[in-house]
């Protein structure tokens, strides 16, 4: 036992020397701890704004230093390229320059001028290891040369009525000076917007013609080695113009926002019609501040396009404008708006505002019923009972409990490949189904005829080549089907689920268009490119024909107030006017009268000159 | 917990052991010179001109003393003693830079015989005359230390010596059952002074020492 204790002793001294009763100091004297260290200022001389300066082709960099004023002792000066270091100087004023292999193209490259001090502070680092101090400027070099355009981004602000060009300089070394062009029609005529000869970071100038059309703004700029080029176009921006319209009574009044590019505001216009069509003026003013106008002599119920638009000062002068289609819908509301109109007889329309198509009825302009949808263009059935309208998909609308019914895609109903719903082929239908056509030169030509009630297919005909099938229509109640087959018109009648070629007689198709009277379901008209023919369906028979092919035709159907017309170019078959419901009454197929200038071809209408495409007019 | 477990189980099995905690106050302070500091590579100099203070000179710490022995006639303890203390001197110097700081270690442990005799003044006070002596084991470590920003660098070194001590000790006491609680006030005496082989006189423990200690004493 007594070992035991001895042990237990011994134990217990090795424990106490271990132990961390060792002295371990801990206490502190720190002196100096809050010592500033005074910001440095070093002058350079090439000290350019921004950390980007441009170098012309190979030319040496020389960056002027000055340290004399700064109470450290001055160590070195150090020029980095990239991470390496690359040249060094000893004086304390001096300039470094900085140059590279000129053999060697460099498109960008890292520079960093480093100046070091002794701190001089007295501190523990600066007693034993020589502490230092530094300063650094960083930038970044861009070479350039003649081929070069200087990458400057040109901003453009047309906030304020003008145009406001803005761009930020290069560097100030070797500055000449800034010249701001614009040039106009396609670059062949240029305006000197302005110069600059002075240094700044930022310049703008300032285009006080702008009026919105489309031009080039071109900034040269000039250094001591030559010139270079920076160009941006900008397009048309029109003036949004805000257009709306109240009826009360008689009395028609039109409001919209005043005109933004007031600098360079000439007059507004509010015109009445169809370009095409008989339009007039009910105002013209060149006072900016008339935002509103009334006519006092507008019947409701009428359908009526009116136009607004805003003119400026110089060429090309409109750069406002708004249209809109007005259908009055009872006395003392607003006019219903729409953006796109779209029917196929003279009883219904579809309209559509956003995703929303209204069914309306044109005599009365009551809207029967709405339902939602987006499809870019419609087709109504001649007994108002069916529609179709293409977006990608075919829809079948069912009229009469409006909403779509059915879908097809252009593979269903095409049985796949070679096709697409366009507006060259456009689809029709009738109570019966839908015309559907594909072409393609490898598929070869096809019609289909979906019969609605049976929901199948009843009718395909297919030929490859270059007078494969390729257009179909309805005639408008339906029984008779057009169909372009192997380069002929043929007419086919629907028969208790099928289609009998009801005549043996055949129509060219070669730049022909068959237009079918909507108020008399038994003729049609033939446009080919030698002339025109009117022709009886049932029995087969040619009314009218007059062949010259160089003159425009217009087909006009008439019933009542309405009528349709189109204005057809006989050298190539093309509808270069189409209208529908209009306060007209003219007689069917009159040739117009036109004339070729410079191969242009113009023609009279309503005591207006319109050119052949339609793009340019006279009021 | 372990120690103390098994010293309680000694303590109530055998009479003759008990444990002391004191500070140690040391006599001849200062007592190193910078000289000191040029023979283990740092320089004087610097010393001097970073205002390098003493942050720790020669603190009083406490010491642990450790007793294992016999009672004899009832009021005198024979028997062996262990004693421990640690001290040093420090010196620093920090800036925003860094800092530098020099640390001089002395740890002692002292091992030997002890004997006691206790006279009652009235009701269980006693006071208690005795004297210690024995061999001294004293390592003195040097460790220098310099930081510049983030990096340092240090050197650090130590020499052992041994010797022998003497130390007379008066004790006031008063015993409860079987146990001893008191006051003790020592001479610490170190008779060995050369640390360094070139004889160059560095330290001495010499000093007084003042403690409580507990003990048991089965005997009464």
């Amino acid at each position: 036992m007594e070992n035991n204790i001895l042990k237990l002793f011994i134990l217990l001294m090795i424990a106490m020397y271990c132990n961390s009763c060792e002295f371990e100091p801990s206490a502190v004297n720190y002196k100096h701890i809050d010592d500033n260290i005074e910001p440095f200022q070093i002058d350079f001389e090439l000290a350019p704004e921004g950390d980007t300066i441009y170098v012309y082709k190979s030319a040496d960099l020389i960056i002027n230093y000055n340290a004399e004023n700064y109470n450290k002792k001055f160590i070195e000066a150090v020029v980095y390229k990239d991470s390496s270091r690359y040249t060094s100087s000893q004086k304390i004023g001096k300039s470094l320059k900085v140059s590279w292999n000129r053999y060697q193209k460099h498109d960008t490259m890292n520079i960093t001028f480093a100046i070091y001090f002794h701190s001089g502070t007295g501190s523990l680092a600066d007693q034993l290891v020589a502490e230092t101090f530094f300063i650094e400027k960083k930038w970044v070099l861009i070479f350039y040369d003649e081929n070069t355009l200087f990458d400057k981004k040109l901003t453009f602000d047309k906030s304020k009525g003008d145009m406001r060009i803005s761009w930020n300089q290069i560097g100030e070394r070797d500055f000449k000076s800034y010249s701001l062009y614009k040039l106009t029609n396609n670059g062949y005529s240029s305006s000197l917007i302005g110069q600059v000869f002075n240094y700044e970071p930022k310049s703008t100038l300032i285009d006080s013609n702008y009026v919105g059309q489309e031009s080039f703004y071109v900034v040269i700029f000039y250094d001591k080695f030559g010139k270079y080029i920076k160009y941006e176009k900008q397009r048309v921006e029109k003036d949004k113009l805000d257009f709306s319209y109240h009826l009360n009574g008689n009395e028609l009044s039109f409001k919209w926002t005043k005109s933004k590019y007031y600098n360079n505001f000439e007059r507004y216009f509010i015109g009445r019609g169809h370009y095409f069509g008989d339009s007039y003026r009910v105002l013209d003013t060149n006072d900016l501040n008339v935002t509103q106008y009334n006519i006092d002599y507008f019947y409701p119920g009428s359908k009526t396009d009116f136009v607004l638009t805003t003119f400026a000062k110089v060429e090309n002068p409109i750069y406002g404008f708004r249209r809109d289609t007005l259908l009055n819908v009872q006395n003392g509301d607003d006019f219903m708006k729409f953006d796109r109109y779209s029917h196929s007889t003279n009883e219904l329309a579809l309209l559509q505002v956003e995703d929303e198509i209204s069914v309306v009825n044109l005599n009365s302009l009551e809207v029967l019923n709405t339902f939602k949808g987006n499809d870019d263009k419609f087709k109504i059935s001649l007994n108002n009972k069916y529609a179709i309208g293409v977006k990608n998909v075919l829809n079948f609308i069912n009229l009469e409990n409006p909403s779509i019914v059915k879908s097809f895609t252009v593979d269903e109903i095409t049985n796949g490949g070679c096709s697409s719903f366009d507006y060259t082929y456009e689809p029709d239908v009738s109570n019966q189904g839908i015309l559907v056509t594909r072409s393609a030169p490898i598929c070869g030509s096809s019609v289909y005829f979906y019969d609605l009630i049976n929901e199948k297919f009843l009718f395909e005909h297919s030929k490859t080549g270059k007078y494969g099938m390729k257009k179909t229509l309805f005639s408008k109640n339906g029984d008779y089907i057009f169909a372009s087959v192997d380069g002929m018109w043929k007419i086919y009648k629907f028969n208790e689920s099928e289609l009998v070629r009801i005549t043996n007689a055949s129509i060219q198709d070669i730049n022909s268009r068959i237009l079918l009277n909507p108020y008399d379901n038994n003729q049609f008209v033939y446009t080919g490119n030698t002339g025109f023919s009117i022709y009886q369906i049932n029995p087969f028979k040619n009314i009218k024909s007059i062949s010259d092919k160089n003159f425009l035709v217009q087909i006009d159907f008439k019933k009542g107030l309405y009528y349709s017309r189109e204005i057809i170019d006989l050298n190539n078959g093309v509808v270069i006017y189409n209208s529908n419901l209009q306060e007209k009454n003219l007689e069917t197929g009159e040739i117009l009268r036109e004339k070729l200038i410079n191969n242009y071809k113009y023609f009279y209408f309503d005591d207006n000159i319109y050119h052949e495409n339609g793009l340019t007019f006279n009021f | 917990m372990k120690i103390i477990y098994l010293l309680t189980i000694f303590l109530f099995t055998y009479t003759s052991i008990g444990a002391d905690f004191g500070i140690f106050i040391k006599s001849d302070t200062p007592f190193i010179e910078y000289s000191t500091l040029d023979e283990i590579g740092t320089k004087a100099e610097f010393i001097s001109e970073f205002e390098l203070e003493r942050v720790h000179d020669f603190p009083i710490r406490p010491s642990l003393r450790l007793d294992l022995g016999l009672w004899v006639q009832q009021d005198v303890f024979l028997g062996l003693m262990s004693w421990y203390h640690s001290t040093g001197l420090s010196l620093h110097y920090g800036d925003y830079s860094g800092e530098i700081r020099s640390n001089l270690i002395f740890d002692n442990f002292g091992i030997g015989f002890t004997i006691t005799k206790f006279f009652e003044l009235e009701n269980k006070i006693k006071i208690g005359i005795g004297l210690d002596f024995g061999l001294l084991f004293k390592q003195t470590t040097f460790e220098d230390k310099i930081t510049i920003f983030k990096e340092s660098n240090s050197i650090k070194d130590s020499w052992k010596d041994a010797g022998y001590f003497i130390q007379p000790n008066i004790y006031l006491s008063y015993d409860y059952k079987i146990f001893i609680f008191g006051v003790s006030l020592s001479l610490n005496m170190d008779f060995n002074k050369n640390i360094y082989d070139e004889g160059k006189h560095l330290e001495s423990i010499t000093g007084l020492r003042v403690g409580i200690f507990v003990g048991l004493n089965n005997s009464n």
